[in-house]
């Protein structure tokens, strides 16, 4: 059995070592950046044709590219409820509530992003 | 000449077997797979080349989205070029020499290239939003975990078969 050990070689540890710094500070940046989201903008093919608020609970239907999408808004998070493309990898992306997180089903064209009171272009992320 | 096309259909199948095999798991975490047919285009960079490692590719991804039905998809797309991308940075890479890099290091920069590739085409062409930008973060991560896991395979394999085979 091959030994990680006698595998790796300098140039591997600097590469994983500078790779992983990048992914820690990165993270620890958009962390920070992460705050409470107030509204949801719903985007289908880069043009945005919903603006909602988070505060009041709703279900709307989208026409994307291949169908309708619902879209649920309920206790100020956001789920894709129905999608009508093959992965349903959007369903699977679950909630999202803070500032700058997104749901995006690539088939449909459709970008879901939430946005703070500001609606600064740097929020934040996360899945 | 001919004795090596045969091995590199032979690769093309194996990569296909391993690309259609893995989309029958569910990814637990969406849009992150492991990637398992990139062991086959590492092993075609060190045995033959660079033309060959992108005939390979090419076949493969070609072959698979036939299979998996999601050929000329934006899907089909993203992967192809993702594909492409990786190839070449992991042919810079072996270039480099195998003195300062292992069959991991270069499947991480091969998978780092990959993954910003196919976010930059998909905001590119399908989704012209700066915010999925923001996902950047998460592929880096997957793609040291995936890269690692792929290019120690691909170690793994080679320590035991050395091809080409003679005849």
């Amino acid at each position: 059995m091959a030994k990680l050990k006698n595998i790796l070689k300098i140039g591997d540890l600097i590469l994983i070592g500078l790779l992983s710094l990048v992914i820690i500070v990165s993270f620890l940046t958009l962390h920070f950046l992460r705050i409470n989201g107030e509204f949801v903008s719903i985007y289908v093919e880069g043009n945005q044709i919903y603006r909602l608020s988070l505060k009041e609970d709703t279900e709307i239907k989208i026409n994307g590219i291949l169908g309708v999408t619902r879209i649920r808004v309920q206790k100020g998070s956001v789920t894709i409820v129905e999608a009508p493309c093959p992965n349903k990898i959007c369903k699977k992306m679950g909630k999202i509530s803070r500032s700058g997180e997104i749901l995006v089903c690539v088939p449909n064209r459709l970008v879901i992003r939430i946005t703070g009171k500001m609606d600064s272009e740097i929020d934040g992320i996360t899945m | 000449m001919s004795y090596r096309y045969i091995q590199m259909a032979f690769l093309v199948a194996v990569a296909s077997i391993l690309f259609t095999l893995e989309s029958l798991i569910p990814s637990p975490i969406p849009w992150i797979r492991l990637g398992l047919a990139n062991v086959v285009t590492l092993l075609a960079l060190k045995w033959w080349g660079m033309k060959e490692a992108l005939i390979i590719l090419i076949m493969r991804v070609i072959l698979g989205s036939l299979l998996s039905g999601k050929f000329l998809s934006p899907v089909f797309l993203i992967a192809i070029s993702g594909g492409i991308a990786s190839t070449l940075v992991m042919g810079m890479g072996l270039r480099l020499g195998e003195r300062i890099l292992s069959l991991i290091g270069i499947s991480i920069m091969g998978a780092v290239a990959k993954n910003v590739i196919q976010i930059l085409v998909t905001y590119f062409i399908y989704i012209r939003q700066i915010h999925i930008l923001y996902l950047l973060p998460i592929f880096l991560f997957s793609s040291l975990i995936t890269g690692s896991l792929i290019g120690f395979f691909a170690h793994l394999v080679q320590e035991r078969i050395s091809l080409p085979l003679s005849h």
